[in-house]
């Protein structure tokens, strides 16, 4: 670690490659990427977007040469680094039912039992490569090798708030309802997206995250699948 | 103070301004005006800054009634301006008083952009007034405008007092045929050694598939072979090939992150024409290497956020 290649993306913006696969020090790695361009190149930067294995940076073209930004970057790769400190979020889940209803493929398309995927779920503590798709969407890293499974082959046209699913190898939440392809196993009641807070979206990319199974029951929010027409 | 009400919303029309920057790491796209230049040349007119919140109206505009005296106009895709029962300019300063009903009924591209001395005061949400609909924040509750919907701007010195119009040189033509300008994306090197050559030499058409998150276009496909792209950051005006081939162009409102291959990136002039382009209208590409792109970028951009080189005194 400690080589940020920079490569350009666009006539105002460019990638800081971390490394080649989404392996937890990869993660990490750019974690450390994104405070240390925040920390000492902030107000000079429009936005640090973290993703898998990259940073990807917005800046003003007038201020920045590519070749500055780079050797600015190289710069703060040799400077001592600000240890982490993530946050622990816990997160209470429904699982299965009408919260969960892709749990029983899930189970059958990895040869376990629907209690045995919850345990597996339930299990490792996860950790928030980024956030997208949707705001608060997060990207979560650290799911168990027997509960990949591909995403649905027809996304739904809607997905509750608040579904937990997993797509591939990764494992997420819906902040709001949209559609989505993701296979849904559990919900949770905890808003992750609240656009009247102070601080609206709940998780921040490097955040840890555990579920939990949840003490009380939640209401049920219909699922659409994909069906004639009209978009209700 | 302008005030005014809206009797009819046309066809999808949302309060924009140049985009909330600096929370795409949160999710929240960048959005604001898809067409950045008729944003800063209809803010110029009015006397405001390049970047104040305008009405963004696509296709068919709103219809508006004015309860305030104040100052408008309307720049976009030559857009049909109607104030009260009679034509008006579009592309310069109109005085609009108390009762006035302005229309912009229709226009020969995508987008018009009307622009209230003062700027619409609509409340800020993480530093832009920009509406994202797809996570139903800012402009007006989230959304686009509505019939009965109630706006004011900012109260501003300098309404009542311009009649500046465009200079003719600048004055938006809607040509349904676009040339852009683009850069090497950060996947060429994994496309096919063709690709490059095949996308500068076929004839794209814009797909109906098309909204302010970005353009699918209709044309020859070009194949990627190269590593699977892991979701990263991307940059507007980014020409994504999905597995079918056909490119996609992002546009303002685009995903944070997305997973597809970008084999070029158009610059930011080009993006601004692609926001007028219509279903049915002609794309071919040029790359550039990414300095001359930026270099174009910066010719065409300084002389819009001047507004001296924009506007003449009537």
């Amino acid at each position: 670690m400690g080589e940020w290649e920079c490569r350009p993306a666009g006539e105002g913006s460019l990638y800081v490659l971390v490394g080649e696969r989404p392996v937890r020090e990869v993660t990490q790695e750019v974690q450390v990427v994104v405070r240390a361009l925040r920390e000492g190149l902030g107000s000079r930067l429009l936005d640090v977007v973290p993703g898998y294995i990259s940073v990807y940076v917005e800046f003003d073209p007038q201020l920045w040469g590519f070749g500055e930004l780079r050797a600015a970057i190289a710069a703060l790769a040799q400077a001592p680094r600000t240890p982490a400190q993530p946050r622990l979020i816990t997160v209470p889940v429904c699982y299965g039912g009408a919260w969960g209803p892709d749990l029983g493929a899930v189970a059958a398309r990895n040869g376990l039992t629907e209690e045995e995927v919850v345990r597996r779920h339930l299990a490792p503590t996860y950790e928030v490569a980024f956030i997208g798709f949707t705001p608060g969407f997060p990207f979560l890293i650290g799911l168990d090798e027997q509960l990949v499974t591909p995403r649905l082959p027809v996304p739904r046209r809607r997905v509750p708030k608040g579904s937990v699913g997993i797509a591939g190898e990764q494992t997420g939440i819906y902040p709001v309802a949209s559609p989505g392809g993701w296979r849904i196993i559990g919900r949770t009641g905890l808003s992750l997206f609240t656009p009247t807070s102070a601080e609206p979206v709940l998780m921040r990319p490097g955040d840890r995250v555990r579920f939990v199974p949840s003490p009380e029951s939640l209401p049920v929010d219909p699922f659409l699948e994909v069906g004639p027409g009209g978009t209700g | 103070m302008t005030r005014f009400e809206v009797l009819e919303p046309g066809f999808l029309t949302s309060v924009q301004d140049r985009g909330r920057l600096g929370h795409q790491h949160l999710g929240f796209t960048v959005g604001g005006a898809v067409d950045l230049r008729s944003l800063a040349l209809a803010n110029h007119l009015v006397g405001n800054r390049w970047d104040a919140a305008c009405l963004e109206a696509t296709v068919r505009g709103p219809l508006l009634e004015f309860s305030e005296p104040g100052l408008v106009a309307v720049v976009g895709a030559e857009p049909t301006v109607v104030l009260n029962e009679g034509a008006v300019d579009p592309d310069c300063a109109i005085a609009v008083r108390p009762g006035d009903r302005l229309a912009v009924p229709s226009m020969a591209g995508a987008r018009a952009y009307v622009a209230f001395a003062g700027g619409l005061e609509v409340p800020l949400f993480l530093g832009s007034r920009s509406t994202d609909l797809v996570a139903g924040v800012g402009g007006v509750d989230g959304r686009c405008l509505r019939r009965g919907d109630q706006l004011r701007a900012t109260p501003s010195p300098s309404a009542l007092r311009n009649r500046w119009r465009l200079r003719p040189a600048l004055r938006p033509i809607t040509l349904h045929r676009l040339h852009l300008l683009c850069a090497p994306g950060p996947q060429l090197s994994g496309f096919q050694a063709t690709a490059r050559s095949v996308l500068e030499a076929d004839l794209y058409q814009v797909s109906p598939d098309c909204d302010r998150m970005g353009i699918r276009l209709r044309g020859r496909p070009v194949s990627y072979s190269g590593q699977e792209v892991l979701s990263e950051g991307q940059p507007a005006g980014a020409i994504q090939i999905p597995s079918g081939g056909e490119p996609i162009v992002l546009l303002a409102a685009r995903q944070t992150v997305g997973g597809y291959p970008k084999i070029g990136v158009v610059g930011a002039r080009g993006l601004a024409e692609l926001g007028q382009a219509l279903p049915g209208d002609l794309v071919t590409f040029e790359f550039a290497s990414l300095e001359e792109l930026q270099l174009d970028t910066r010719r065409w951009w300084a002389r819009l956020v001047d507004p001296q080189a924009c506007v003449d005194p009537a």
